[in-house]
């Protein structure tokens, strides 16, 4: 096979006849061969001119096609001059603009910084006007507070912020900024001037109102005028008066205003003294801390050192309106048609209300007020007082009863004197003054009536009966300590008034037993034996000592008849042992006597039977 | 600071009142400071004191009156009751006899106060159970039979001594709405506050103060 195919001939030949081009020219050939029916010269000779024809023919026509090609690249290479140069232009104009933009840029770069620099400047003026100018719409709202436009807390915000816009412009002075810093601090201060211009009419008009404790923003707008004096002061008068209206109005409603809830108004009591004058009273106190605490809140936000003082000052100015009605109404009661009693239990309310009044008002014209009806209700009480003992002293003292017993008038006073006491005592108020008006006024009245009325009786029942008085008025003024001094004074009296019984009773006793001869002959102390002498002999002292003895059996029966009326089983018992030492003293001097071998006593024994020491036992 | 202009909408008045020695002033300590004072000393005719509370989202300003429980004080802590919408009556559970007190109490209150008055009845000291003189249910009966709201409290441990002082201005506050309570009445012991801000600023009362006698 390799030969066959390294045969290069045929290879040559093989290429010629794969190639159709070869067959088509073979076929070309065949046509052209019909064409030509016979292989001459001529024939040649033609077809030679003929295909020569034809080339040219041919190549003309290739001709006139590469004419048109010629003449359209021609156009194309016209165009492209054309483009060329218009490029070239282009080009030439770009540069020229190049070198123009160039300068635009940097102008633009320049813009852009200058911008920047504007726009920080403009943050620092904000910044600068922030801390140094109200916005209009705050100076807006600060000078067109009105019903309309109610004050709320954004005026307080604004206030402040002009407060601190001034504390700024200080800060501006110190650094160097005078110029400027002064002419914002005026136009700063004009405008703080009107809002504080418009916040004093506006609190003013607030505090008119009854419900202006109540209301928050007053306390705020007053802490805005700690610094002016005047207007601050102003503010606090309207604040009080208008304080005053109102409370005078709800006393005036607590008084006499009927309602469903309360049918019974104080006025309505006005025939029950002590409860009128208690409820009134206690309206008065209760009305105080609750004013008091409306001040503190309205001084809340204020901070002065004597803010404490300034609240009181208010309070009294406050609690001034009560007073005339406070005082017409309590002058009615206090007339001397009262029973005393009540009147004294006024005072007593008076004196308390006007010491817890006091603690927390301690000066002013309610506490004045208060004096002068505790003056007023002192004197009215003095003179039902003077008046009802006078009374009842005037009559019915002169005869004190049969059985020595106080009398009535003195009963009656003594427990008139316990329910004044009574009194006192519950209202913990007991001073000096007191004490001296009961003695004044009550007991010296009382015990020189009794003095006069036992100045009638023999000495004995005046004995008795002063002591059963000074013994019934004892009984009460021990319950109450603070009588205490008066009552050793009444102390002392009835010791006196139980010396005199003690001798009465003495020389009773004396005179029963015939002892006075016995006692005057060993008195005497006569020289030699006292058996010798009358009175004194053996038989005469038996006689006594007989007797003697049955006084020492029953004693009680040679007790005087008026011991028996004494109240007191002490006093008895005082008077009684004391009369009877007295007895036995002189029984002792007897006994030594008869026992003293000078005296010339024989069988001294059957004579005195008892020795002292008996004696005494038997008289226990 | 409050958010509106004005502080509270109500004042309710009460007095606190019952035996010498069951807590009276303890209580109100407790329930206006927080706090137990363990030496109270004796009260001396009335104290007062005041808190704001919160019911059904209304601020109320209570103002309490603290009365001297010993007898002598009688005479004047009876003005106190005129006028007050609430009645704290303490007594003391390991007592009796102050227990047995509250009769009396309640008749004076009842004789002093307007029927609309509400009266609480609180058994102090419940801190001290072990000497306990008078049972939780013996004295629940007696508020029921006479229609008294009831609770045990300890101003020493401070349980339910808010509850107390809550719930009797509750029931004050649900007798206004339910129109029992007249507000305009000046004794009722409530006053009425205006809520709304900024309404138009009501003309000074006329001063006819001094001569309208």
């Amino acid at each position: 096979m390799e030969t066959y195919t390294a045969n290069p001939i045929r290879q040559r030949i093989n290429k010629i006849f794969d190639n159709h081009i070869a067959s088509d020219s073979t076929d070309a050939l065949h046509s052209v061969s019909g064409l030509c029916s016979s292989n001459s010269a001529y024939t040649r000779r033609v077809l030679v001119n003929e295909i020569e024809k034809r080339d040219t023919l041919v190549n003309k026509a290739v001709l006139a096609e590469y004419r048109k090609v010629k003449d359209k690249f021609q156009s194309l290479l016209d165009s492209l001059d054309s483009l060329n140069s218009a490029v070239n232009d282009m080009s030439k104009r770009l540069n020229d603009s190049k070198t123009k933009t160039h300068h635009l840029i940097t102008q633009t770069t320049n813009l852009k910084d200058e911008r920047k620099k504007t726009e920080k400047k403009l943050v620092w003026v904000n910044a600068y006007v922030n801390s140094f100018q109200l916005s209009p719409d705050k100076i807006d709202y600060l000078c067109n507070v009105s019903i309309k436009t109610p004050l709320t807390l954004d005026f307080f915000k604004t206030l402040s912020l002009i407060e601190k816009l001034y504390e700024n412009c200080k800060v501006l002075v110190r650094c160097w900024y005078e110029t400027s810093a002064f002419d914002i601090m005026e136009i700063v201060g004009l405008q703080q001037e009107v809002a504080i211009e418009k916040l004093y009419h506006w609190t003013i008009g607030a505090c008119l109102s009854t419900d202006s404790p109540n209301n928050a923003l007053i306390p705020l707008a007053l802490a805005k005028f700690q610094n002016r004096q005047v207007l601050f002061s102003n503010i606090i008068d309207e604040y009080c008066s208008a304080r005053k209206a109102t409370i005078v109005q709800l006393f005036i409603d607590a008084l006499t205003k009927e309602t469903e809830t309360v049918p019974k108004p104080i006025e309505f009591y006005a025939n029950d003294p002590k409860r009128y004058i208690g409820d009134i009273l206690a309206w008065v106190y209760q009305i105080i801390p609750i004013e008091k605490e409306n001040l503190q809140i309205l001084y809340k936000h204020c901070n002065m050192s004597d803010k404490k003082q300034y609240i009181i000052e208010a309070l009294i100015s406050i609690m001034e309106a009560i007073c005339p009605l406070l005082k017409i109404r309590a002058e009615l009661i206090l007339k001397p048609d009262k029973d005393p009693l009540v009147l004294w239990s006024i005072t007593h309310q008076i004196i308390y209300y006007k010491e817890v009044i006091q603690a927390i008002i301690p000066k002013g014209h309610l506490i004045n007020t208060l004096d002068e009806l505790l003056k007023k209700s002192e004197d009215v009480f003095l003179m039902t007082l003077d008046s009802k003992i006078q009374k009842e002293l005037s009559h019915g003292v002169k005869a004190p009863p049969v059985d020595l017993n106080p009398s009535i008038v003195v009963t009656d006073l003594v427990s008139f004197l316990r329910d004044l006491l009574t009194i006192m005592n519950s209202s913990n108020n007991f001073n000096i003054s007191e004490r001296k008006m009961i003695v004044t006024h009550i007991l010296d009245p009382l015990l020189q009536s009794v003095n006069e009325t036992a100045c009638h009786l023999s000495p004995t029942d005046m004995s008795v009966y002063m002591l059963n008085c000074i013994y019934h008025i004892q009984c009460t003024l021990s319950l109450y300590t603070l009588m205490d001094e008066y009552n050793e004074r009444l102390q002392a009296q009835s010791e006196a008034q139980i010396d005199t019984l003690t001798s009465e009773q003495a020389s009773y006793l004396v005179a029963n037993l015939n002892l006075g001869p016995i006692y005057t002959i060993l008195q005497e102390k006569i020289s030699g034996p006292l058996s010798a002498i009358p009175g004194m002999d053996t038989s005469t002292l038996k006689t006594f000592l007989n007797k003697f003895d049955t006084f020492l059996l029953g004693p009680d029966s040679y007790i005087l008849p008026q011991l028996n009326l004494l109240l007191s089983h002490s006093h008895k018992l005082g008077v009684k042992k004391r009369a009877f030492e007295v007895i036995l003293a002189i029984y002792e001097q007897l006994y030594k006597a008869i026992h003293d071998p000078n005296n010339g006593y024989t069988d001294h024994l059957s004579i005195v039977k008892r020795t002292p020491d008996e004696v005494n036992k038997l008289l226990k | 600071m409050t958010s509106g202009p004005y502080n509270y909408s109500y004042i309710f008045k009460y007095i606190i009142i019952g035996d010498m020695g069951v807590g009276k002033s303890c209580l109100l300590h407790q329930f206006t400071d927080k706090k137990f004072m363990a030496d109270c000393p004796h009260t001396i005719g009335v104290e007062f004191g005041t808190r704001i509370i919160e019911v059904a989202g209304q601020k109320i300003k209570l103002q309490i009156w603290d009365t001297a429980g010993q007898e002598r004080f009688r005479a004047v802590t009876r003005s106190y009751y005129r006028g007050a919408a609430g009645a704290l009556m303490v007594y003391d559970i390991t007592r009796r006899s102050t227990y047995n007190h509250l009769s009396s109490w309640l008749t004076d209150t009842r004789n002093l106060t307007n029927p609309s008055t509400v009266i609480f009845l609180i058994g102090n000291k419940s801190d001290l159970d072990a000497q306990r003189d008078v049972t939780y249910e013996e004295a629940k009966q007696f508020a029921d039979e006479n229609g008294l709201m009831f609770v045990e409290a300890s101003a020493k441990t401070g349980q339910n001594v808010e509850e107390a002082f809550l719930e009797t201005a509750k029931k004050i506050y649900q007798s206004i709405q339910d129109g029992r309570l007249d507000l305009n009445a000046a004794e009722s012991g409530v006053q009425h506050k205006p809520a709304s801000p900024g309404r138009p600023l009501a003309a000074p009362p006329s001063s006819r103060d001094n001569c309208a006698c």
